[in-house]
């Protein structure tokens, strides 16, 4: 009886997977040969978090595209980078994003987070393969669950789509309490300062290193900050940032414009432009780039 | 681990194999290996905390082999004492220190002494309500000499652990369960089967109803202020099948979970939102704690022999200490003295088993009459359920405000998918009210199998696509 049992539930365990293995063997070599497709009239591509997301319009920018992502850390800019300069040979200028928050250590457990794991996983499974997240704390359970979901049981019919984007938002001054989202960027739970992320570090010298030997021009910007977010960066991130700026401004071109706007109405909360800051960013970026 | 758990789909398979193909030999092996595998499955959660359950274990057991063996009326009564106050006394401690101890400092400072008294950090064990009644129930057995102890001690520690029930019941009485571990276990294919079935019907409620209710549910009730009447109705009402989905869902894993390894649990929920009194929905609510309540409090304290005031008394204590037995605060208590507002007029006017019998018997749809009996009855209880949801009294009745405002506006939240899922489940119970559980012999109801496999795969497809989107702890964890 108990072989009879098992025979039975293993065979319905059969009918039910053998679809589901086809579905994700056809899903893998959909991803693999896949490719990002850029218009050829756009030759800088953007990359970074959501600071950049809502800093950049393409509207007003025509030859960039903005493939940021909320929460993105530098680890993560890599892999995408990677993956679209790979299928788009065109590109030629990448602006990363790149201030004080993203040298935090609290960028180096966001694919262990639940819900922010979740969140970038579901976005960027595509382009992230097992030999880039070797060296990443991984909720492993939440990365199979989001490769489960997006190949197997809900498969995507374009596995790229939500790779990044610019997001637009005309309110002002939402109510976002900059405390805390400072505390959360540079502080630990128990409110001491956070460390500087060393994996942050070694992926961005991995940038720099991607963009030198595919001859593309690379700019790390620092987008504008509301004054009540700046003055409260704790001390150890705005030197980490100076010294980057040392280091790095010599080969690369680095664009602080974090005290680009005096005005508190060009901004979402403390630390995104609004749809009208965004618009004027934008424009003046396009003329220094172009000056470039 | 949780039951809607990866960790638990390898688990069990694991268990399942060694349990029928390596421990089969002999009771005891059987008994020592589950005795093992439910403190896995607890100590997965927080090891430190299996020292509370051996020591009820112990204590319990030895307190069992004491009672038997003395006569004398004040010692037996001073060893059943020892163990209410050391179980309670843990559940007391873990569960309600704070609430008390808040409380006290309130009380004092409304008459103006002041205390300055810190709370403690406590994590309350999960399982603890459930597991401390089990053992209780036996001690109490025992004492009442309505059952011999167990000399088998492996077999008692099973008793007290056994996993799929451990965390969140149904609360087993002695009498049903233990007597199950003293008799070797062989595999019954059609329990195992029947199994199989309450576990998939116990996901579906879960993952797919309960679980896509939270959200909304968790939204509404977070921003009450913002909505109106009609969405505050709708979010009561998407609680009231949420805990329904989440609690009844855990028990048909458990009791699927039990059948698999050769155990019968008892039954925790028949339908009971098709209740067409209060009466009749706590004879098919979260039977185990409403049958425990009766045995050991209810009937202790006189249950319905006495005056009417006698009678009135005993059914708000239960109420009450039912509700309180939920959580250390005020929302469940009154959350329980609703309840028992409900249940008294039946009581009084002597109609709390009128509706003892199968609902719409022998028809497809109820008589008007029964539709609205079991509407009204809903209704309240979805009521109620405001306070059990709530934080805070203050919440809660700000809520029921609440419903007052732009009440015949349309939702602003109108979640269509999870409505529709709700109805799909009221339409299976509905089908199947007869039954034990709904899946229950369903090669009997569904007779074409290629029918009966796309009903199974589509329930198994509906729980991994929304056991992938979310994974929620159950409910009755906290408590």
């Amino acid at each position: 009886m108990l072989n009879l049992f098992l025979k039975k539930v293993f065979k319905i365990s059969l009918i039910f997977t053998i679809p589901f293995i086809l579905i994700s063997i056809y899903n893998i070599f959909n991803i693999y040969k896949s490719k990002i497709q850029i218009s050829t009239e756009k030759k800088i591509l953007v990359l970074g978090d959501s600071h950049t997301m809502t800093s950049i319009n393409p509207k007003y920018f025509e030859a960039c595209v903005n493939y940021s992502l909320p929460a993105e850390p530098i680890y993560l800019t890599y892999f995408k980078l990677k993956k679209i300069v790979r299928d788009n040979a065109l590109l030629d200028k990448i602006i990363v994003g790149l201030g004080y928050h993203n040298f935090s250590e609290y960028n180096d457990k966001k694919f262990t987070k639940p819900q922010i794991a979740n969140f970038l996983l579901n976005k960027t499974y595509a382009g992230i393969s097992m030999s880039n997240i070797k060296q990443i704390e991984l909720n492993i359970k939440i990365y199979l669950k989001v490769l489960l979901k997006n190949i197997v049981i809900m498969p995507q019919t374009n596995h790229f789509d939500s790779f990044g984007y610019y997001s637009e938002n005309e309110g002002v001054n939402v109510a976002k309490n900059c405390i805390e989202v400072i505390q959360r960027h540079y502080y630990n739970n128990d409110s001491a300062v956070a460390g500087i992320s060393q994996l942050s570090k070694d992926y961005l010298d991995s940038i720099i290193d991607f963009t030198s030997r595919n001859q593309l021009k690379l700019y790390l910007l620092n987008t504008p900050l509301k004054k009540e977010y700046r003055t409260r960066v704790p001390q150890i991130f705005v030197e980490n940032y100076n010294n980057c700026l040392n280091i790095y401004g010599i080969k690369h071109t680095t664009l602080d414009y974090s005290s680009f706007f005096a005005s508190d109405s060009l901004f979402l909360d403390c630390d995104h432009l609004n749809t009208k800051g965004a618009k004027i960013f934008t424009k003046h970026l396009k003329s220094i780039i172009n000056d470039y | 681990m949780l039951f809607n758990s990866i960790d638990f789909i390898i688990y069990l398979p694991i268990v399942f194999f060694i349990y029928w193909f390596i421990v089969n030999k002999n009771i005891k092996l059987q008994n020592s290996f589950i005795v093992l595998a439910s403190y896995v499955f607890y100590g997965w959660w927080d090891w430190r905390f299996l020292a509370l359950i051996i020591f009820s274990t112990v204590l319990d057991y030895i307190i069992g082999l004491v009672l038997k063996k003395e006569d004398n009326r004040l010692k037996r009564k001073l060893f059943v004492w020892t163990s209410v106050i050391f179980n309670l006394g843990f559940l007391l401690f873990f569960k309600y220190y704070n609430f008390f101890v808040d409380n006290f400092i309130s009380a004092f400072s409304f008459f103006g002494l002041k205390f300055h008294y810190n709370t403690l950090n406590i994590i309350l064990p999960v399982g603890i309500s459930f597991y401390t009644f089990q053992t209780l129930s036996y001690t109490i057995d025992v004492y009442k000499r309505k059952m011999e102890p167990t000399t088998n001690f492996i077999a008692f520690a099973a008793f007290v652990s056994f996993f799929p029930q451990l965390v969140a019941g149904p609360i087993e009485r002695a009498k049903n369960l233990l007597p199950q571990f003293n008799k070797m276990r062989h595999f019954d294919y059609s329990e195992a089967v029947n199994g199989l079935r309450l576990i998939l019907w116990g996901l579906f409620k879960k993952v797919v109803v309960a679980d896509t209710c939270a959200s909304y549910v968790n939204e509404i009730f977070a921003n009450y202020s913002n909505y109106s009447g009609s969405t505050l109705l709708l979010g009561s009402i998407l609680f009231a099948f949420q805990i329904y989905g989440d609690f009844s869902g855990y028990s048909y894993i458990a009791i699927g979970t039990a059948r698999l390894f050769g155990f019968k649990l008892m039954n925790n929920f028949f339908y009971p939102y098709f209740s067409r009194d209060i009466a009749e929905f706590w004879r098919r609510w979260h039977i185990s704690l409403s049958t425990w309540f009766r045995d050991y409090l209810y009937i202790p304290l006189g249950g319905s022999k006495g005056n009417r005031i006698m009678k009135i008394r005993n059914v708000f204590i239960i109420f009450i200490v039912s509700g309180f037995w939920h959580g250390a605060n005020w929302t469940f208590i009154i959350w329980g003295a609703l309840n028992a507002l409900y249940f008294i007029p039946l009581l009084v006017l002597e109609r709390n088993r009128l509706n003892i019998d199968n609902i719409a018997e022998d028809r497809r749809f109820p008589p008007f009459r029964v539709l609205i009996q079991m509407v009204s009855t809903f209704l309240l209880t979805t009521f109620a359920w405001i306070f059990f949801r709530s934080e805070s009294l203050a919440d809660a009745i700000y809520y029921i405000k609440g419903l007052g405002q732009n009440f015949f506006s349309f939702p602003e939240i109108f979640p269509l998918k999870t409505l529709l899922f709700i109805f799909v489940l009221i339409l299976i119970e509905w089908v199947r009210r007869k039954t034990p559980f709904p899946l229950s012999d369903l090669n009997q109801f569904i007779r074409n199998k290629s029918i009966r496999y796309a009903f199974y795969f589509s329930l198994i497809y509906l729980i991994i696509f929304f056991g992938l989107e979310n994974q929620r702890q159950f409910i009755y964890f906290q408590f």
